[in-house]
Parts: C-alpha cells; sequence; structure tokens
C-alpha cells in the first residue's frame, strides 16, 4: 500500500511539472482513440479512414478547446453516414443539433463524457463513465452520460442495419428514412441504457456525498449492481438481447477501475476519524474529520565518496582514459 | 523582500482567475436581470429550433399522408394544437434554464465577491510592506 501511495505522490509530481504537456498528449490519444473507434465502427467514407487525416484531425484537436473535439467527432459520423445514406445523415443530424440546443448550450464542462462514454461502451467497460460521472460530476452530469449513450446507441444501430439499408432501393428514400426513424425512436437497447446509466450516475452522488464511512467504495458497488440490475430488468420486460456474461464482467473491471480512480482522488483513512464539537454565536457545528492518507515522496540523496590520498608525492601521469577510470571508481552514487 | 503570505494569495487568485474566475467575471459584468434575460431569450430560442427540427422529422415521416389530407383537416385546429404543444415545450425548458441561469449567477457573484476580499486583503498586505 505504501509502494503504491509513493507511486500516487511520483504521478501527481509528474503531471504537475509536466502539465503543460502532458494535458494535450492526453487530448490527442482521446480524440484519435475516439475518431479511430469511428471509422471502425462505420467507415463508410475512404477519405476518413486515411490515418493521416485521423492524425492531423486529433493534432488539431490536442491544442484545440475540448468542444472542438466533439465537434470533429460528430463531423467524422455524419459525413461517414452522409456517403452511406443521406437519410441517415439527416436524421443523425437532427438529434445531434436537438442536443446541442437543448443542453450543450449550458454545460459545456462534460463534453468529455460523451465523447468517452461511446469509448468505455465500445470497450465493453459500459459503467465506467456512469460511476466516474457520479464520482466526481454533479446530477447534470446524467444527461451528458446519456447524450454519449444515445451517440453510441445511434453508431451500433446504423452498422448493425446496414444489410437492411443496402437491400433497399435508391428511389424508396422515404422508406430509408422511415426505417432510420423507427430503428432510434424504437431503441428498447437505448432507452434502457440511457435510464440505467442516469440511474447510476445519480445513486452513485447521492451516496458519496453522504457522511457514512467508505461512502465512496459503497457508491461504487451500490452504482454498478443498480446499473447491471436496471439492464437485466429491461432485458427480462423488452427483450433487449443484452448478454449477462460480458455485462457481468465488464461491470466488474468498471467497478475496479471506478475504486482506481477513487485512489488518486479521494484516499482517507478511516481509522483515524475525528468527531468534534463546537460553537460560535449563530452556529453548532458537529463536524466529522478524515484525513487524508499521504505519504511523503522519497528523495534521493546522492553521497560522494573520493579515496583519501595516502602519499604526498604527486601522482603519476596517467592517460585519458585511465584518469576517467579512476575517476568512476572513486564515486559511488547511492 | 518575498513575502510568502502575498505570494500564496496571488497564486490562488491566480488559478481562479485562469479556471472558474474566466467565467464568473464575464457573469459578474451583467446585473442579474441582464444576465437571465439574456440566457432566457437564448433559450426561447434554442426550444423554437428544436421543436421545428422535430416538427420537421415528424412532418417528413408522415409526408404521404400530410400531402393527401392537408386540405380535409381543420389547419385552425391543428394550428393551435401546435401553438399550444409548443409553448407547453418553450414554457417548461425555458424554466429549467432560468433556475439553472439564476443559480449559476448567484454562485458566480459570491465567488466574485470572495475573489474581490483577496483583492483588499492583497492590497492591505502591500499597504503594510510599504509601510515597513
Amino acid at each position: 500500500m505504501t509502494n503504491l501511495l509513493v507511486l500516487r505522490e511520483y504521478l501527481k509530481g509528474i503531471y504537475g511539472k509536466y502539465e503543460i504537456y502532458i494535458t494535450p498528449v492526453e487530448k490527442l490519444l482521446l480524440s484519435f482513440i475516439t475518431l479511430m473507434m469511428i471509422n471502425k465502427k462505420l467507415g463508410y467514407m475512404s477519405r476518413l479512414n486515411d490515418i493521416s487525416i485521423v492524425l492531423i484531425a486529433a493534432l488539431l484537436c490536442s491544442f484545440l478547446p475540448m468542444n472542438f473535439m466533439i465537434f470533429t467527432a460528430a463531423l467524422f459520423i455524419l459525413l461517414h453516414l452522409y456517403t452511406f445514406s443521406l437519410e441517415c445523415a439527416i436524421v443523425v443530424l437532427a438529434l445531434f443539433l436537438v442536443m446541442f440546443l437543448l443542453y450543450f448550450r449550458f454545460s459545456s464542462r462534460d463534453t468529455v463524457l460523451v465523447l468517452l462514454t461511446p469509448v468505455c461502451c465500445t470497450l465493453h467497460i459500459p459503467f465506467l463513465m456512469p460511476l466516474a460521472a457520479g464520482l466526481t460530476g454533479t446530477p447534470a452530469s446524467a444527461v451528458s452520460v446519456g447524450c454519449g449513450v444515445a451517440v453510441y446507441c445511434v453508431m451500433q444501430y446504423v452498422s448493425d442495419s446496414v444489410a437492411a439499408l443496402n437491400s433497399m432501393d435508391d428511389e424508396s428514400a422515404m422508406q430509408k428514412y422511415r426505417y432510420v426513424v423507427d430503428g432510434l425512436v424504437n431503441n428498447k437497447t437505448m432507452l434502457v441504457m440511457i435510464v440505467a446509466f442516469a440511474v447510476t450516475v445519480l445513486l452513485v452522488w447521492l451516496i458519496r456525498r453522504l457522511s457514512v464511512n467508505h461512502a465512496w467504495t459503497i457508491a461504487i458497488v451500490a452504482g454498478t449492481l443498480t446499473a447491471v440490475s436496471v439492464l437485466l430488468v429491461g432485458d427480462l420486460m423488452w427483450e433487449t438481447n443484452i448478454s449477462i456474461f460480458p455485462l457481468v464482467i465488464g461491470a466488474i473491471i468498471s467497478a475496479v477501475l471506478a475504486k482506481l480512480l477513487q485512489f488518486f482522488i479521494f484516499n482517507v483513512d478511516y481509522s483515524r476519524t475525528e468527531y468534534v464539537q463546537f460553537e460560535d454565536d449563530e452556529y453548532y457545528y458537529y463536524v466529522k474529520a478524515i484525513p487524508k492518507i499521504t505519504v511523503a515522496k522519497p528523495s534521493k540523496t546522492v553521497k560522494k565518496i573520493t579515496s583519501q590520498k595516502k602519499d604526498v608525492s604527486p601522482p603519476p601521469r596517467m592517460t585519458g582514459s585511465a584518469v576517467k577510470k579512476s575517476n568512476k571508481s572513486g564515486m559511488r552514487e547511492v | 523582500m518575498l513575502n510568502e503570505e502575498r505570494i500564496k494569495l496571488m497564486t490562488r487568485m491566480a488559478s481562479y482567475e485562469t479556471h472558474e474566475g474566466r467565467q464568473n467575471m464575464v457573469i459578474g459584468n451583467y446585473f442579474r436581470s441582464d444576465y437571465i434575460g439574456l440566457q432566457v431569450m437564448k433559450a426561447v430560442i434554442s426550444a423554437t429550433l428544436t421543436f421545428a427540427i422535430v416538427l420537421g422529422i415528424i412532418v417528413f415521416y408522415h409526408f404521404e399522408t400530410v400531402m393527401k389530407e392537408v386540405y380535409q383537416v381543420d389547419l385552425l385546429e391543428m394550428g393551435r394544437k401546435l401553438l399550444l404543444a409548443y409553448v407547453i415545450f418553450t414554457g417548461i425548458y425555458t424554466f429549467i434554464c432560468y433556475l439553472v441561469f439564476s443559480y449559476r449567477y448567484n454562485r458566480a457573484k459570491k465567488s466574485l465577491k470572495k475573489y474581490y476580499s483577496h483583492l483588499q486583503e492583497l492590497a492591505e498586505l502591500y499597504e503594510d510592506d510599504f509601510r515597513r
């Protein structure tokens, strides 16, 4: 445990020291992964599948604001859909516009959740984002996570319906349009996932704010169980075809990762909890104080040990390499 | 000479200015009624556009039926129903925006008040240094 705490301090130190470089690299990686995921899932426009285009877009995203990343991802999705089917592109554009107009106008900070939720769903650790949002965000994060789920489900639906849409004639544009709208409006899996994730965010947020001991751990466990339960109940009610085994494995991995997140941002020692009580002119205070677990970063000291000169006579002349060797043997790093 | 207390205060203030302070300062430039009024106006525009998009999707979905029955339906009654739906939708969305932005304005003002008290504290520290 001490080693882990020391590692945490090291990582904090490194992040603090090189934040100016680490943040763009993080953004570069996130945008690269997101765009690659979009290309893998949809990938109908061959030009966008070119790795150099993805790298250029990711580089642009790395030094521009986070909202530009959302814009780029949305543009990639729409261009792929436009190449595949104009009707799909229109419906998805309408969905994106509604999301932008109704929600993102007043919640620009949560944009990272909208990007990360589809990425986590693709990596089969879908519950990580609702747990993380509940632990670090506000109840409004439930809407951001919901929007992320909607984006993922739209991509999933389109990639699943390729065969059906291709079998329709080019002339039956109206039929294609109806098929896409029906598929999105009656997408029970999307609805169940949005409800499960929103409930998880709210529950985790509520529990982690309680003053009970181990509130964060309880919140993670309760959130994971709730998410799995809601998805299973939804599956029973509407036959959403959710496979249980990957769901449970994904839930366990998500919970472990959420616990890791807790280690970095909320690591306290409940065994040293103190209850103090005091008053001022207006209030009585009943305070519960829990100390944070901190470890001092070990500092390296360098000792220089030089060989003592025994005789006073001048040393014999040595060649360059011999001098180097002699100096090296006379010094030791601790 | 370096004053540790002053440096700490200045660091905290600089951090505030670069992060949440930037947004709060923009909000702080408005009177409460002006800020909330502007946000409510934006909310009405957003709600109107959203309503138009959703309506467009629905009309396009039932395009054939609409074209067939456009001369048979009571357009006045239809218009009245649409207007009612629009008013309800816009009203609910605008009310939510009103609550959110009122809360944000109050929070920003409180936070700016604290920031200005730090500024005052800093000025006093400078004055003390000057006297010495």
